[in-house]
């Protein structure tokens, strides 16, 4: 006999229309809710989701294609869902039996419609139904543990992950889902007595059978009865369950993975056309937003990756990505209950209630930016993307709170020290509100010529405010130059031309500082023909490489660190053979968050490191390194920010480096090197902060 | 309640000042101009008081050419709700500012005044003070911290002085001249300008208020002061103590 088993058996006919009554009813529920969180998300400024499907079809391909991609890397490759131990296990077992079992009721239902047409469209039998039955069975036990697993962590979860009462319900319902599942498949064979193949293809099953061995057909076959409804009716509410329990994820994320838009270090443009339209620039109510941002609040399952990862947070400053991203989504979700009704609004008696629920929208917008996102929150952000580089579902907290930020600024609500370094960078070109006269001072007697001097220059050495301005800063701009003097390397600085990238002013919120500054650096780039560009400044380097080449400025940016290594391997500089003196002890490397995690350059300083250090070679890793790394607290303005002492996040991420036992704790930023030379000083400790360049130049003893 | 801020232009305080060669005056070339300070910093006060007590008309009032529109415009985006532009070429001086204020007053008729202490570019300290007495109210200079009080008909404020806070109660209205230490300005960016252009800008000739102006000083020569010594590094702390005792004679 071939193995098989009839879909709906021992089921009564009146039994089976009743079910198939509730699955409309279930999916009607189901749509409703996502239908309702549509509308949600819609309200928020348009993507473009119809030009996605425009054109040709291979256009079409190309615009699909990356979205597809993550869906297939992230959604159903779980790449991001990795690295946290047991959760990310017990999220992938989970993931696993649930897609596995979803696959095998569909096919099933297939099956079903298919021979109601005819019985020789039945496919449910032979090796079909053994292989079939088999591996429903062993995913069935990799959905029940991961329940188990994450029954077992939500008794014990840490503080940064989310909880509501719902969670439960869901957690239990799956675990009833699939062990009533199980003894549905237990006492079908119970009454079903399968034989051979048929039977042990469905181990687990027959394995439970065994426990019911005692029971008579007949009462086997009303238990299964009663326990299929059981199995049927929690299915029923899973699924309508889904848009209203944390479950949403399951559509929201991978349709965030989809749409959103994953580049680190990248923000959107605003032109003062759009300002002059719209009469505000960012985001001041929930709906301005965009579509994609609307969406990716549902998408969020408070698994807590960004909290942890976030230093404001580490530091008790009141801002956490998460909680960011949760109170947009109840604002966002608190704005359905009280939307106005938007175009129907006619000339009739209904007019006023219309008008107060207008009323009462206003208000609901005038508690996002006070109310529901504190100024506070806004400021503490470091910009580092921690947050959005450890997402699963590619949330992006980063760009709510810039969006959030044009806003304060465009406001004119932003006051104190961070307002000063933008005043300062609009009267002076640099943060420091120092002449902008005095900008290539720090190069005396060095013999950095300029652009103008030097007009056949291979590279361009872009310095910087801090580099220019700063006097540590200063010597690493010194010790760069004396490196590219000692191999012989053709470049040239723009001296007193060179203004401030409006990096700093960008993140903070001031898109037209930023704007103003790149249009006044690109147009003396383009004087000179620039085309290659070394920086030692991370935040300048990202800059001129992402941010400048929405405004017609492309180059290719490379920081010094890569060029050093560069000369380095094509034997350009004189390394001593000879083992230097041991005078970096032991040696740990903090990456800047946009060099490392931003533009995924981590290799090159280590390389340079490694050269410099020599024989010595005492190399020390913190934990938290390259992509991982931990801010030093001075990115997004907060470099121009007052830090409470109790609060920097650079005492913590010195401690972590000095844990290494390292003597020298090497950078490569400007922003770091005074940051981290606050921390290690903060600590009492007598190690060196150096940049990566400077131990260089110290092992060249040049 | 009527609040009248007056906003004076003054090259950027980030500015690096030169003095023209034969000390006629600094040199503008290249020089950036802000709104001084100190009277931005009274403006944020009006500006705090409005989100306090709000329904409060804010009245910015410069004095000089057309390119005083620019800082009217930063006072504007800031929050002020109307600009007054009182036109002449002619330098004034302190009294000569007192006086054209004293007649912006009589013409607004506000609750009372607030602002800078003094302006950066020359330093005075008097238009505030000459400004109370030409008009017979009462006044109180280097305000760090305001407060309006029974029933906003006083203003009780914290003086910065030599040896301490001292606080002093005024009537209303009175002339509040603002330190550095009461607030820090809100930040004005690009959009915020581009708004506030939309809002009332009046200008008024000089000679329409009714006011001589004549200034009774006259600048004769501006002149840099004497570049800094470099500084002397000393070996040990015997040292230190020696020259504090017989070169500086400060121990």
């Amino acid at each position: 006999m071939t193995p098989t088993r009839e879909t709906f058996g021992n089921i009564p006919h009146g039994a089976v229309v009743l079910f198939y009554c509730l699955t409309v009813a279930t999916m009607a529920v189901f749509a409703w809710g996502i239908w309702r969180r549509f509308k949600l998300w819609r309200q928020g400024a348009p993507i473009g989701v119809r030009e996605l499907i425009a054109g040709n079809f291979r256009q079409i391909c190309g615009k699909l294609k990356p979205g597809l991609r993550r869906l297939l890397t992230d959604g159903l490759g779980q790449k991001r869902v990795r690295g946290r131990g047991l959760p990310s296990w017990a999220h992938l077992a989970l993931f696993a039996g649930f897609m596995m079992l979803f696959l095998g009721t569909t096919l099933l239902e297939i099956d079903h419609l298919s021979s109601g047409i005819s019985e020789a469209l039945k496919f449910h039998r032979g090796t079909y139904y053994v292989i079939y039955e088999f591996t429903l069975d062993v995913f069935g036990l990799l959905f029940l543990a991961g329940c188990i697993l994450f029954f077992w962590r939500r008794t014990r979860r840490p503080a940064s992950v989310g909880h509501r009462a719902t969670d439960w319900y869901v957690i239990i319902s799956f675990l009833a889902i699939g062990i009533s599942g199980y003894l549905v498949e237990g006492l079908r064979m119970v009454w079903q007595q399968p034989t051979g193949l048929a039977a042990h293809c469905s181990p687990v099953g027959l394995w439970i059978s065994h426990g019911f061995s005692g029971m008579t057909e007949a009462s086997a076959r009303s238990a299964h009865q009663v326990v299929w409804w059981i199995h049927a009716v929690l299915v029923f509410g899973f699924i309508a369950s889904i848009p209203f329990t944390r479950l949403l994820h399951i559509i929201a994320g991978p349709m965030n993975l989809f749409f959103a838009k994953p580049e680190l270090g990248r923000m959107t443009p605003v032109t003062m056309e759009e300002v002059e339209k719209t009469e505000r620039v960012g985001v001041s109510a929930i709906e301005h937003f965009n579509q994609q941002q609307l969406l990716s609040l549902d998408a969020c399952m408070e698994c807590g990756r960004c909290e942890e990862a976030c230093p404001a947070h580490a530091t008790d400053k009141p801002l956490s990505p998460k909680k960011v991203v949760q109170d947009l989504k109840r604002l966002m979700t608190l704005s359905l209950s009280v939307a106005a009704p938007r175009k129907s609004a006619a000339q009739t008696p209904a007019q006023e209630s219309t008008a107060l629920s207008r009323d009462a929208a206003t208000v609901q917008v005038r508690a996002l930016l006070d109310e529901t996102i504190r100024a506070e929150t806004l400021w503490s952000c470091t910009a580092c993307s921690a947050c959005v580089g450890v997402c699963p579902v590619r949330i992006d907290p980063l760009t709510l709170i810039t969006d959030l930020r044009r806003n304060r600024v465009g406001e004119g609500a932003l006051s104190g020290t961070a307002a000063t370094a933008l005043r300062r960078m609009q009267s002076s070109s640099n943060p420091w509100g120092l002449p902008a006269a005095d900008r290539p001072n720090w190069s005396e007697g060095l013999g950095a010529p300029t652009a103008k001097e030097n007009p056949s220059f291979e590279v361009l050495y872009w310095i910087g405010c801090a580099g220019s301005y700063d006097r540590r800063a200063q010597r690493v701009a010194r010790a760069v130059v004396k490196l590219l003097k000692h191999a012989g390397v053709n470049f040239a600085i723009l001296g007193r031309e060179e203004k401030c990238t409006g990096e700093s002013a960008r993140r903070l919120g001031d898109e037209f500082l930023f704007q103003e500054l790149a249009q006044a650096n690109i147009a003396t780039l383009a004087k000179y023909n620039v085309r290659k560009i070394l920086a030692h400044c991370p935040h300048c380097l990202n800059s001129l490489l992402k941010d400048y080449s929405q405004f017609g400025g492309s180059y290719e940016v490379i920081h010094h660190t890569q060029f050093i290594s560069q000369l380095i391997q094509e034997g350009r500089l004189n390394i001593p053979s000879a083992a230097g003196p041991d005078s970096a002890g032991a040696v740990t490397y903090h990456d800047p968050c946009y060099l490392a995690r931003v533009n995924g350059i981590h290799e090159a300083p280590r390389a340079v490191l490694a050269t410099a250090l020599g024989a010595t070679n005492d190399f020390r890793e913190m934990p938290r390194n390259r992509e991982k790394t931990f801010c030093c607290g001075a990115g997004g303005g907060r470099m121009w920010m007052e830090e409470d002492p109790k609060q920097r996040v650079s005492t913590v991420r010195a401690k972590e480096a000095l844990a290494t036992g390292a003597k020298t704790v090497a950078v490569g930023c400007p922003f770091c090197l005074t940051m981290m030379t606050d921390g290690v000083a903060a600590q009492n400790d007598s190690a060196r902060v150096m940049d990566v360049a400077e131990i260089l130049v110290e092992r060249l003893g040049i | 309640m009527k609040i009248l801020v007056p906003l004076k232009r003054v090259p950027d305080p980030d500015t690096k000042i030169r003095i023209q060669s034969d000390g006629s005056g600094i040199d503008l070339d290249g020089v950036k101009f802000a709104v001084n300070p100190f009277d931005a910093i009274a403006l944020e006060e009006a500006l705090r008081i409005e989100e306090k007590l709000g329904e409060i008309e804010i009245v910015v009032v410069s004095i000089g050419g057309d390119e005083c529109v620019e800082q009217l415009r930063v006072g504007l985006a800031m929050g002020a709700d109307r600009a007054v532009l009182v036109k002449t070429s002619e330098s004034s001086d302190s009294l000569a500012i007192a006086k054209i204020l004293a007649a912006v007053y009589q013409r607004e008729q506000p609750d009372f005044v607030l602002m800078g202490k003094q302006a950066i570019d020359d330093d005075s300290n008097q238009a505030g003070q000459m400004l109370a007495a030409l008009l017979g109210v009462g006044q109180a200079t280097f305000v760090s911290k305001l407060e309006l009080i029974e029933n906003n008909t006083k203003a009780r404020c914290g003086r910065e002085t030599d040896a301490g806070i001292e606080t002093v109660t005024v009537k209303l209205p009175a002339i509040l001249t603002t330190d550095l230490r009461l607030n820090e300005p809100r930040y004005v960016s690009l959009p915020g300008i581009m708004k506030a252009k939309k809002k009332p800008l009046e200008e008024i000739e000089l000679a329409s208020l009714g006011v001589a102006a004549v200034s009774r000083t006259k600048v004769l020569k501006l002149e840099a002061p004497p570049k800094r010594k470099a500084g002397v590094r000393v070996k040990t702390v015997d040292e230190l103590v020696d020259k504090l005792k017989h070169d500086a004679k400060v121990i």
